[in-house]
């Protein structure tokens, strides 16, 4: 009996193994694409103390994660409606809000992909979450990306406000 | 039972105080109890802090509440509710008070809110202001919410018809 559970034991943890090392190396693109929107909230937040070439380093760092031809319309806090066209803008407009603002803190508390049917095309819902260094108002917003698989990189190609309440 | 005993008379008293007199035990009850908090927290009651000023003065910034998941498991929101309504996920979510049902019309003229065309009481709100809206009609399997604190500004207050999908349950506290 002892053997058997120890059989039945080892059977498990290999399988554990096989299961947990197949995901780590071929991850769903779910995963794929949540890891990536992590990294870029990641990226896009910053603090006082980052250095000149950091900032438009992590600028450029950032457009690698959006399509050439990226559509964003955001509402921004205070200053309503607001749409960048083109990878170039968003990443001036990346850079200029580095040297503008004192710090930014950007999470995805929240991150919730769809991928099409065809697994070249996803949509993902996302919490954001932000504040501006020296304010205490937090930005909280429901947006949803829309990303497409482009030579085996998920890129964003748009970003629209995705309206909890209608 | 003379063995628990003999068990717990030979264990030191460090570990009778860290793990109890029959560790196994311990450990299937710690088991139990966080299986029973997770089960708890995921299908009967979220707990969650209040952040924002929409609510006030019904909520404070900073206060604790409790959502029970199970509110509308055999009855349909009603007015008044305060329910919390899931975003992409449920790690944060808006609080807020269902003032519209499915069907009806909502509006606000100078501060009064109005249903129907009716004016209507509302006892929660202790922070008026002029709010204006047009009629607003409320599509069947949505529920128009707001919060109690209408001396924010208009652009500056999330409120407006929430699919019944996203409502997770009702504000307990």
């Amino acid at each position: 009996m002892k053997r058997w559970a120890k059989s039945g034991l080892l059977l498990a943890a290999v399988l554990s193994i096989g299961f947990f090392g197949f995901h780590a190396l071929f991850p769903a693109p779910q995963e794929v694409i949540r890891k990536r929107l992590v990294e870029l909230a990641r990226l896009a937040s910053f603090d006082g103390n980052e250095a000149p070439l950091a900032k438009m380093l992590n600028s450029q760092k950032l457009g690698s994660y959006f399509a050439a031809k990226v559509e964003v319309a955001l509402d921004m806090p205070g200053r309503g409606p607001h749409t960048f066209n083109g990878r170039d803008e968003l990443v001036q407009a990346a850079a200029a809000a580095r040297s503008q603002l004192s710090s930014l803190s950007v999470q995805f508390p929240d991150i919730a992909v769809i991928v099409a049917s065809d697994g070249q095309s996803a949509e993902a819902n996302v919490t954001v979450k932000a504040q501006i260094g020296g304010q205490r108002e937090l930005y909280i917003e429901e947006i949803k990306f829309s990303l497409e698989k482009l030579q085996g990189d998920w890129l964003i190609h748009r970003i629209d406000p995705a309206s909890t309440l209608r | 039972m003379t063995e628990v005993t003999q068990e717990s008379s030979s264990a030191p008293w460090w570990q009778v105080v860290l793990v109890g007199r029959n560790p196994k035990r311990t450990l299937l009850r710690i088991v139990g109890l966080i299986l029973g908090v997770l089960l708890l927290r995921q299908f009967v009651v979220l707990p969650v802090r209040v952040d924002g000023i929409s609510m006030l003065p019904t909520y404070k910034s900073n206060g604790v509440n409790l959502v029970n998941r199970l509110a509308y498991v055999f009855g349909k929101p009603q007015r008044g509710d305060v329910v919390a309504i899931r975003m992409a996920g449920e790690h944060i979510m808006l609080l807020k008070r269902i003032i519209g049902l499915p069907g009806e019309t909502v509006e606000f003229r100078r501060g009064e809110l109005f249903i129907n065309g009716e004016p209507q009481e509302e006892v929660y709100v202790r922070l008026p202001w002029r709010w204006n809206m047009r009629p607003v009609k409320v599509e069947p399997d949505e529920f128009y919410v707001v919060g109690d604190n209408r001396s924010m500004a208009w652009a500056d207050h999330k409120q407006g018809r929430a699919p019944r999908a996203k409502i997770v349950g009702r504000a307990i506290l």
